[in-house]
């Protein structure tokens, strides 16, 4: 053992012998309940909210993913198509030393009615301003030492003349820092917000098929690049990715590939943060509904 | 995400604590400012802890806030403190026998200094200390070697 291992050695011995308060577990346990009275009064925390909200969109969502021409050729079917447009329904700014917002509700507007996207206004409406009030509600209790800052922006990913893809992106950042997206995808020629095993039929292993290409990929990428790293193959192998979810956030491309997102540490390291797939339309296109 | 991630912070903190007090104590050197340290971080925790997303990362969270909440009180303490370093010293001296290797320590960037106490004292995973810091994994080692050199180098020019 080299002289500063020893020295290492000791210092741990010494950082492990470092007394601890008599009454500084009691001290924490009143600190702790101080803190839930003050909790109590604000239990609607954002993301039991987002969680919330994604449950009741995946309640409200069907449906198959028919092919644009025969919907038409059917004529039967409600034909928005056409002109879908994003605006920003409204803006809500706070720029203060210790604390900030910067949060955007998107509105899609249609041509004639759509079903979808009163669903997802809805749903996005009611979700921003969710957001809007804890973050309000934590300046009014801290003021400008809330030490919070928050953005929500939205983006419109896909917009071909078969699908519209909005992203809602939400970042709130405390003590440590939380990012995520919410993705809504309207199948524009049957009018139905469709979250991703619904495209494809019924008792069919895409989801399977399109987890193992991701694992693949992972692998691959991982061999590539020293720096990249996946929840896969790991010690703990029940910690490690398995399947995409019912409702997994996703896209198509222009080409009609998948683009499968998930947010950060759901399938990597927080250092990798949010991180995609592409899923080559082959592999799943005779399972599409 | 549910809500029993409260109830889970708050028993892993009274679990733990002497292991955060132990890491706050490591940077501030006194009991009072690490105890204000932890129950600071404890604060932070609860009420953010809807940004914590798998409880499986709930110990590396956890530290990372503490380490967070110790850093920003000593930078603070740094600011406004005055004589700090003598007072510092008084402390140190009297608890550790290595001063020597543990001012080089202190010397440290923050972050190889938080990666080094992880490591080699709290005896966090590589992995674990990644999550820690929220840098990879091969930045986080080749971080750990370089401030081993430095601290060698530190120790020889003083011997």
């Amino acid at each position: 053992m080299n002289d500063m291992e020893k020295k290492l050695t000791q210092l741990k011995q010494e950082y492990d012998s470092i007394q601890i308060p008599e009454h500084g577990r009691e001290h924490l346990r009143n600190k702790i309940n101080e803190v839930n009275t003050m909790n109590d009064n604000k239990n609607n925390s954002v993301l039991r909210r987002v969680a919330g909200i994604a449950a009741a969109l995946a309640l409200l969502i069907a449906l198959p993913n028919t092919n644009a021409s025969l919907a038409a050729a059917l004529g039967d079917l409600p034909v928005v198509g056409g002109f879908f447009q994003v605006v920003t329904l409204r803006s809500y700014q706070y720029d203060g030393d210790n604390a900030s917002a910067s949060i955007e509700t998107p509105e899609i507007k249609t041509e004639g009615e759509s079903e979808a996207a009163k669903q997802v206004n809805e749903s996005v409406t009611e979700y921003v301003d969710a957001v809007t009030d804890d973050f309000k509600a934590q300046l009014a209790e801290y003021g400008d030492a809330a030490n919070t800052d928050v953005t929500v922006e939205y983006e419109v990913v896909t917009d071909t003349e078969d699908w519209l893809t909005l992203r809602l992106y939400t970042e709130w950042v405390e003590a440590s820092g939380a990012q995520f997206y919410k993705y809504y995808n309207i199948d524009k020629t049957n009018d139905k917000v469709v979250q991703l095993s619904d495209l494809f039929q019924e008792n069919s292993d895409a989801l399977t098929l399109i987890s193992e290409n991701i694992k693949t990929q992972m692998r691959e990428q991982m061999a590539a690049n020293e720096n990249v790293s996946y929840f896969i193959d790991s010690d703990m192998p029940e910690e490690d990715f398995q399947q995409v979810k019912d409702d997994q956030n996703y896209r198509f491309d222009e080409d009609g590939n998948l683009i499968i997102t998930f947010d950060e540490y759901e399938v990597a390291p927080g250092s990798m943060g949010a991180v995609e797939f592409t899923v080559e339309r082959s592999v799943f296109e005779s399972q599409l509904k | 995400m549910r809500p029993d991630h409260r109830q889970l912070i708050e028993q892993r903190l009274l679990e733990q604590y002497p292991r955060f007090y132990r890491l706050a104590y490591s940077y501030l050197k006194n009991e009072a400012d690490a105890q204000d340290a932890v129950q600071d971080a404890a604060c932070k925790a609860l009420r953010s802890w809807k940004t914590l997303r798998e409880t499986k990362y709930l110990d590396t969270w956890l530290y990372r806030i503490v380490v967070n909440q110790s850093v920003t009180l000593l930078r603070a303490k740094s600011r406004w403190g005055g004589d700090e370093t003598e007072l510092e010293n008084l402390s140190v001296e009297d608890r550790y026998e290595n001063t020597d290797l543990l001012r080089a320590l202190d010397a440290l960037e923050t972050t190889d200094r938080t990666i080094v106490t992880l490591r080699y004292f709290e005896e966090l995973k590589l992995s674990e200390v990644a999550e820690v810091v929220q840098m990879p994994l091969n930045t986080v080692k080749s971080r750990l070697y370089r401030a081993l050199e430095k601290l060698r180098n530190a120790l020889k020019e003083e011997a």
